[in-house]
């Protein structure tokens, strides 16, 4: 079966010349939720903003079942971070409804109003919010109404770009499940950008991570997160809380005063390191090689593709030697 | 939009300002029936008032109160015009190139930049040189010298608004251009283009009777910038008749006045700080109210902390009692608008100064809300300093990272710059950042290095209390794992106390010996870590520690390499 969504070798520079993306694909089917992870500055919301086609790409392509997106449309929606930027403080709820279903159904104005009730309703939300302004409103509602929003252009694919970061805890779970809920009943390929893994772990098929422009590591849920394999991967998945204590370290003066593993961080690297892999600087497991070739995606098992010398062919040399 | 409205028209200000207004729109519309023809000379010149010529006449003979009502018509009239068309023209063109962007924007901008650099009166003596005299050209003038600056405001705040994701939904949803400005942009703009209207009206009625009164209008019309220059000519002021300029001036004087009472109305229904604080909801209380802490040796003592705010009855902290021992590690979690932040900044008096501290605070056996003046100064930061959030907004951005160490200890009478400048490169050091980044500007570091300054900042007088408000919530895992591993080391290593504040309770339970959750400035459960990890009391404390989703079990397998 082909893919809703398809990105292929997506590639965006920045101003300056560095690279945002770096031939990025990836594949979103139909009812699957695929989590995008990885730190600021990845990548991950450049991604978002060229694949739903608000900033035009440098090189590649985004295919909507099988067709070139040129620009942005309706089949493609987006969820923004910001609940409180994101919907217009001088507008109803009802009115961030109306406008696209307008668009989309040509009905009168009754038949209109029904919808977007149904749609609240199909997002958790009390029909009697409709005829509040945002700043009325709680940001899990906020966030609720977004993606209310989004369905009521009609999309196939909904882009999720840290919806719950700014979300207070409570509320958090509630609006991660809607999206899992949208993808099953909806059939709707969901991309979820994050940088919690967690989340990603709660309701995504996939998880892709990605790493200075580029997705080092893709495959079911429970293989990524589960039997890591990129140095990158590990240490994301290492440095996530889990409630477990942080203990001072048994430590010499001298590790107090050494600078950090992310003293350089990651940009600095992707133009200091164009020639090989960005994230050579970082890696604990670098190997001779890593500084000047880039490693090539391969595949190690079925559905999970890594993006590190490690995994070359004749690596098993190398860590021998090194 | 609805309650804006209301909210304008319950402002004392404004009702006078409006009266005034309405007042002056009467006279100017309907005066000129009632007083005869102002241009007729009807009595011997300068006389002074009488029951004939209530404001008595003019160098001309002319009566002056007919002059002053006639006059009113074409000045605001001419005022309202220009108002209007400046407002229209600083519309169209700062929010047509601030959306369009790119050329345009450029080409705009130049051209608003060059009329701005040019002073109004000369290019509006210039250019009147050009145009028949008359209403109309007084119009043009005006409008062409002052259109720049409204367009240049107007440009500023499209550009905030194109970045906002409501217009970048808008876009997705496939709304038209024209659209997206008239529906989603303008109506924010409300309030400023409200402003700007009336400021350049004041602008205008002003600029225009300087104009006339210095002779560049058309002389043969009555307004109150030719009353004011043929009183000037006829030598009012030297033969001491009065009443042939006072009266114009007053009126002036009184258009303007109420202007610029609705001008501060609005901006005080509009601007956010001004605004009165939302009410929260419904208060939860406590099922079972923590035991109060032992007055032992405690390093910070809170009790019975309550905050409110001028003008709201509910406390954002209501009867909070907790200790820090030193050395210790104590949490504090909660949502946002529970009060957690509201504490953080109490302990170290922050707080503005709208809000009213009940209860006693005690830090290393200090009152603290006791210090006043330059105790406090001297007090904070030597004996308990603080780390929020954003640490880029709490760097100064103009000078240096190693000033901003200069400044904080010769701020506290502590050594040489040469000393000051070691001691930070030492300090940095110990919070992990190469010693060269000191003369490094704040913009050039990451989020993660500015917080790690940060950090390096609030231990250079080697408080006893640190108060850490959401310190590693805008970084990425990574780094504020890295970040709190420091931070358990160097606390271990020189046992300062900490107060740490956030909202998210695995991190919390990750590095905290005791936590405290806060919910409605209530404080719902106090417990060692352990015993709240393992048996919750609080329901909401159950809610909590279940909102967070957790990740599966890591394989042990390290390394897969392949065959």
């Amino acid at each position: 079966m082909s893919a809703l969504l398809a990105v292929r070798d997506l590639g965006k520079r920045f101003s300056d010349g560095r690279r945002a993306l770096d031939g990025v694909s990836l594949d979103v089917h139909a009812g699957e939720v695929v989590a995008l992870v990885g730190e600021s500055g990845s990548g991950k919301s450049t991604l978002a903003r060229v694949v739903c086609g608000l900033v035009p790409a440098d090189e590649g392509q985004v295919l909507i079942a099988g067709q070139r997106l040129r620009r942005a449309g309706t089949r493609v929606q987006m969820v923004f971070q910001d609940p409180f930027a994101s919907l217009n403080p001088v507008h109803t709820v009802e009115h961030h409804l109306l406008r696209p279903l307008a668009r989309r159904l040509r009905q009168p104005a009754a038949a209109l109003r029904a919808e977007a009730a149904r749609l609240l309703a199909a997002v958790g939300l009390e029909a009697s919010l409709a005829a509040r302004h945002p700043h009325a409103l709680s940001g899990g509602q906020r966030q609720r109404v977004a993606i209310a929003r989004a369905l009521a252009a009609g999309p196939e694919v909904i882009l999720a770009d840290e919806p719950t970061s700014m979300l207070d805890v409570s509320t958090r779970l509630g609006v991660l499940t809607l999206l899992r809920r949208l993808a099953d009943e909806r059939r709707l390929g969901i991309l979820f950008i994050t940088h919690d893994l967690a989340s990603a772990a709660a309701i995504a098929d996939r998880v892709l991570t990605m790493y200075a422009g580029r997705v080092v590591e893709s495959g079911a849920t429970a293989t990524v997160l589960g039997a890591p394999s990129h140095p990158y991967t590990r240490l994301l998945l290492a440095s996530a809380p889990r409630g477990e204590r942080i203990l001072p370290r048994a430590s010499s003066p001298s590790s107090l005063s050494s600078p950090s593993r992310s003293a350089a961080s990651s940009r600095a690297f992707a133009a200091a390191a164009a020639a090989g892999c960005p994230f050579v600087a970082r890696c604990p497991d670098a190997l001779p090689c890593c500084p000047d070739t880039p490693p090539a995606n391969r595949t190690i098992a079925a559905d999970h593709h890594v993006r590190c010398h490690l995994y070359q062919e004749g690596a098993s040399e190398h860590a021998a030697l090194s | 939009m609805r309650s804006r409205f209301a909210a304008i028209l319950g402002d004392r200000r404004a009702v006078v300002g409006a009266l005034l207004l309405g007042g002056f729109a009467v006279l100017a519309l309907f005066g000129p029936l009632f007083v005869g023809d102002a241009g007729a000379a009807v009595d011997v010149p300068l006389s002074p008032p009488s029951w004939r010529h209530l404001l008595g006449t003019t160098g001309q003979g002319q009566d002056v109160l007919a002059q002053t009502v006639v006059g009113a018509r074409l000045t605001l009239g001419i005022g309202l015009v220009v108002g209007l068309l400046v407002t229209l023209f600083g519309v169209i063109l700062g929010v047509g190139a601030g959306y369009a962007g790119g050329l345009i924007d450029d080409a705009a901008s130049v051209t608003t930049n060059v009329f701005l650099v040019i002073p109004g009166l000369p290019l509006a003596i210039v250019i009147g040189a050009y145009l028949p005299p008359g209403p109309v050209r007084l119009g043009i003038v005006l409008t062409l010298a002052g259109w720049a600056w409204c367009a240049r405001v107007f440009r500023a705040e499209t550009l905030s608004l194109r970045a906002k994701d409501f217009v970048a939904a808008a876009r997705l949803a496939g709304e038209p251009h024209w659209r997206i400005i008239a529906v989603e942009i303008l109506p924010n703009m409300a309030s400023l283009v409200a402003a700007s209207f009336i400021g350049t009206t004041i602008y205008a009625i002003g600029a225009q009777v300087g104009l006339e009164f210095l002779g560049l209008g058309d002389l043969g019309a009555v307004t109150w910038g030719t009353n004011l220059y043929w009183a000037s000519n006829d030598s009012a002021l030297l033969t001491g008749a009065w009443w042939t300029f006072v009266p114009t001036g007053l009126c002036v004087a009184l258009v303007g006045f109420a202007l610029t009472l609705l001008s501060f109305a609005l901006d005080e229904v509009t601007n956010p700080r001004l605004r009165r604080r939302p009410r929260r909801g419904p208060v939860v209380r406590a099922t079972s109210r923590p035991t109060p802490p032992s007055a032992t040796e405690a390093l910070v003592s809170v009790r019975e902390l309550t905050v409110r705010y001028a003008g709201s009855e509910l406390p954002v902290v209501d009867h909070v009692s907790f200790d820090i021992s030193a050395g210790e590690i104590f949490g504090l979690a909660g949502e946002s608008g529970s009060g957690k932040s509201t504490i953080g900044h109490a302990l170290l008096r922050l707080l503005p100064a709208d809000a009213e501290i009940d209860g006693e605070l005690r830090v290393a056996g200090a009152d603290v809300t006791a210090l006043e003046g330059e105790a406090l100064r001297r007090w904070r930061w030597r004996d308990a300093a603080v780390v929020f959030q954003s640490a880029m907004s709490a760097l100064n951005p103009v000078i240096t990272v190693g000033e901003q160490f200069v400044d904080t200890l010769a701020a506290h009478g502590q050594g040489s710059r040469a000393a000051a400048r070691a001691r930070a490169v030492e300090l940095l050091a110990m919070v992990g950042v190469d010693g060269r980044l000191v003369d490094a500007w704040p913009h050039q570091l990451s989020g993660g290095m500015r917080q790690r300054v940060g950090l390096a900042l609030a231990l250079a007088l080697e408080p006893r209390l640190l108060v850490l408000d959401e310190p590693t919530t805008a970084l990425d895992v990574v780094v504020q794992r890295e970040i709190l591993e420091r931070l358990v080391e160097l606390q271990a290593k020189r046992g300062f106390a900490i107060l740490f504040i956030t909202h998210d309770l695995p991190l919390l339970t990750s590095v905290a010996t005791r936590i405290g959750i806060l919910r409605d400035g209530h404080l719902v459960e106090l417990a060692p870590t352990e015993q709240l990890c393992r048996a919750p009391r609080h329901a909401y404390t159950r809610l909590l520690l279940s909102s967070f989703p957790r990740l599966p079990p890591v394989a042990a397998k390290r390394l897969q390499v392949l065959p």
